[in-house]
C-alpha cells in the first residue's frame, strides 16, 4: 500500500474542506478547522515533552541530580489548575519572567536601542550625493516619528507639525509593509494550490466541486421555497 | 461592468485569484527574475567565509511560514554545502521546525555527508530568550544530546564548538523572533548574522542591516528565488514567480477597480 498517495488525498482533502470557507462557512470548514487545531496541539506537546527529555530527564538519570530543581519548579507551574494551591504557581512564573526580564534588559539595551540610536547618526556631507539625501531622509524620518509618538505634551507649534510629517512618514512605511503582506499571503495559497495540481490531490477536486455545486442548488432551493 | 456587483460579493474576486494561482503551475510563463543588492550581499558575505567554517541555519518557522521560507532553507543549505561548512541545525523558537529542519536536509539531500563530522541537529529547545542565550553562552549546557538522543560528547564536530564565539557565522531563517535573537546572540557575542525572514517582517529588520548588526536578508519567497539563480539551484521560490507577479497585477488592478467604483459611487450620492 502505498501511504503516500493515501497521504496527498487525506491532504488534498483537508486543504479542500478549509477553503470551503471561501464559499461559506459549512461544519466540514469547522471539521477542518479542529482537526488543524488539535494537531498543532498534539506536535506542541510531542516537541516540548521530547526537550524536557534531552534537557532535564537523561541528563539527571545520568547523574546530573542538580537539575532536580528547575525539573521540580517547573512542575508547580500544574498548581495553576488547583482552586486551593493556585498561588504556588506563582513561584516558577517569577523566576520565568525574572531570568527573562534580566536578560532582555541587556540584550535590548544595546542591541535594540543603543545600536540603532548610533545608526542613525549618519553623514550628510559625503562626496555622493545619493548617499546624502539618503542619509538626510533617515535623520528627519527618526526624529519626526520619534516626536509623533510624544504624548506627555500638547501636540503644538513645531512639535504639531514634526509629529505630522512622522504620520506620513509611518504611513508610507506601513504602506510598504503592507505590499509586502500581500507576497506572504500569496506565498501559502500557490503552495496549496501547487499541491493540489501536482499530486495525487488532484483527484478531490471534482468531488469537492460537485459538492458544492450541490449544496448551493439546496440553497436555492430552501431560498425559493421560503420566497 | 456593474462593479458595486464586484466588491458586494469577494467570491469573484477569490475565483480570479484561484485562476491566476493555477494557470501558471500547469503553464509555466517564466518571467526574468533581475537579482536585488540586497539578496546578492547574502551571496557575497558567505562566499567570504572559509572552507571548514562553522555556521548555524536556524530554521525558526511553522506550517504558516513554509511556503515563503523553506525555499529560503533549502537554497542556504545548499549554498553551505557547496562551500564544505561545518552545519549546525537548531531551533530555539518554533517547536514545528524539527519537522522541517529534516525536510530540508532531505529536500537538499545529506547523503555525501557523514552526521557528527559535517553537520549535526540538535532539534528544538523551548524557552525562546532564555534557550537562546543559554546556547550562545554554552551550548553543551544546553544541548547534551542531539535531537536523535545521541549524547553530544559522541559528535566530533561539536568538540570545537562550545559556544557563540566558535561561530563563524548564524543563517536565521525565522517566521518571527528575529529581535530576540539579535539581542540575545548576535548583539553580545558579535556573531556574523544572516537574516531569512517572510516579506512582511522585512522592513522591521532592515534597520539591523543599516547598524551593521546583520550581513543581510532573503526577503520571502522572492528573495530565494534570486537566491537559486544566484547558486544555479532552481527551486520551488522560482517556480513561485509567476504567481507572484500575476497576482501582484490583479491586486494592482482591484485596487484602481475599486477606487474608481468608489468615485462612481461618490459622484451619484
Amino acid at each position: 500500500m502505498n501511504y503516500e498517495i493515501i497521504g496527498n488525498l487525506l491532504a488534498g482533502i483537508l486543504i479542500l474542506m478549509v477553503y470551503s470557507y471561501l464559499y461559506k462557512e459549512t461544519p466540514v470548514f469547522r471539521l477542518g478547522e479542529h482537526i488543524f487545531i488539535g494537531l498543532t496541539i498534539a506536535v506542541s506537546l510531542v516537541m516540548v515533552l521530547d526537550a524536557i527529555k534531552k534537557i532535564a530527564i537523561l541528563p539527571i538519570l545520568n547523574g546530573d541530580l542538580l537539575l532536580i530543581i528547575p525539573l521540580g519548579l517547573g512542575c508547580l507551574v500544574f498548581f495553576a489548575f488547583s482552586k486551593e494551591y493556585y498561588y504556588i504557581y506563582r513561584v516558577p512564573l517569577a523566576i520565568i519572567i525574572g531570568v527573562g526580564t534580566g536578560l532582555s534588559i541587556v540584550g535590548q539595551t544595546h542591541g535594540s536601542l543603543i545600536t540603532q540610536v548610533i545608526a542613525t547618526i549618519l553623514p550628510i556631507t559625503t562626496p555622493d550625493i545619493a548617499t546624502n539625501l539618503n542619509n538626510i531622509l533617515i535623520l528627519i524620518g527618526t526624529i519626526t516619528v520619534a516626536s509623533y509618538f510624544i504624548f506627555t505634551v500638547k501636540q503644538s507649534g513645531p512639535l504639531k507639525y514634526s509629529a505630522r510629517l512622522g504620520r506620513y512618514m509611518l504611513m508610507v512605511a506601513f504602506g510598504s509593509s503592507f505590499g509586502a503582506t500581500v507576497m506572504t499571503r500569496v506565498a501559502p495559497a500557490f503552495s496549496q494550490v501547487s499541491f493540489l495540481l501536482t499530486t495525487e490531490a488532484i483527484y478531490t477536486i471534482p468531488i469537492v466541486i460537485a459538492a458544492l455545486a450541490i449544496t448551493s442548488y439546496m440553497d436555492r432551493t430552501k431560498k425559493s421555497a421560503k420566497l | 461592468m456593474d462593479l458595486r456587483k464586484v466588491s458586494k460579493d469577494p467570491r469573484i474576486i477569490y475565483l480570479i485569484t484561484f485562476i491566476l494561482l493555477g494557470v501558471p503551475v500547469l503553464y509555466p510563463i517564466g518571467i526574468p527574475i533581475p537579482i536585488s543588492d540586497i539578496t546578492r550581499d547574502v551571496y557575497n558575505f558567505i562566499e567570504t567565509l572559509p572552507e571548514g567554517s562553522v555556521v548555524v541555519i536556524g530554521i525558526d518557522y511553522g506550517a504558516v511560514s513554509v511556503p515563503e521560507l523553506q525555499p529560503q532553507s533549502e537554497a542556504l543549505l545548499e549554498h553551505a554545502l557547496m562551500k564544505n561548512f561545518k552545519i549546525l541545525f537548531i531551533s530555539l523558537w518554533n517547536f514545528e521546525a524539527p519537522i522541517y529542519i529534516e525536510r530540508t536536509m532531505k529536500a537538499v539531500g545529506m547523503d555525501d555527508y557523514e552526521y557528527g563530522i559535517d553537520y549535526v541537529n540538535l532539534g528544538y529547545f523551548p524557552g525562546e530568550g532564555r534557550a537562546m542565550s543559554s546556547f550562545a553562552e554554552d551550548i553543551h549546557q544546553l544541548a547534551k544530546y542531539d535531537y536523535y538522543g545521541t549524547p553530544i560528547e559522541q559528535l566530533q564536530m561539536m568538540n570545537d564548538i562550545t559556544s557563540a564565539h566558535d561561530l563563524n557565522a548564524y543563517l536565521s531563517i525565522a517566521g518571527s523572533g528575529h529581535g530576540q535573537f539579535i539581542n540575545m546572540i548576535q548583539t553580545p557575542y558579535n556573531v556574523p548574522w544572516i537574516f531569512g525572514s517572510e516579506a512582511v517582517a522585512a522592513t522591521g529588520l532592515i534597520p539591523y542591516i543599516a547598524s551593521g548588526q546583520a550581513e543581510g536578508i532573503i526577503i520571502g519567497p522572492r528573495g530565494a528565488a534570486e537566491y537559486e539563480a544566484i547558486i544555479g539551484a532552481i527551486g520551488s521560490a522560482t517556480a513561485q514567480m509567476d504567481v507572484q507577479s500575476l497576482v501582484h497585477l490583479m491586486i494592482i488592478i482591484a485596487v484602481i477597480l475599486g477606487n474608481i467604483s468608489y468615485l462612481m459611487n461618490k459622484g451619484e450620492n
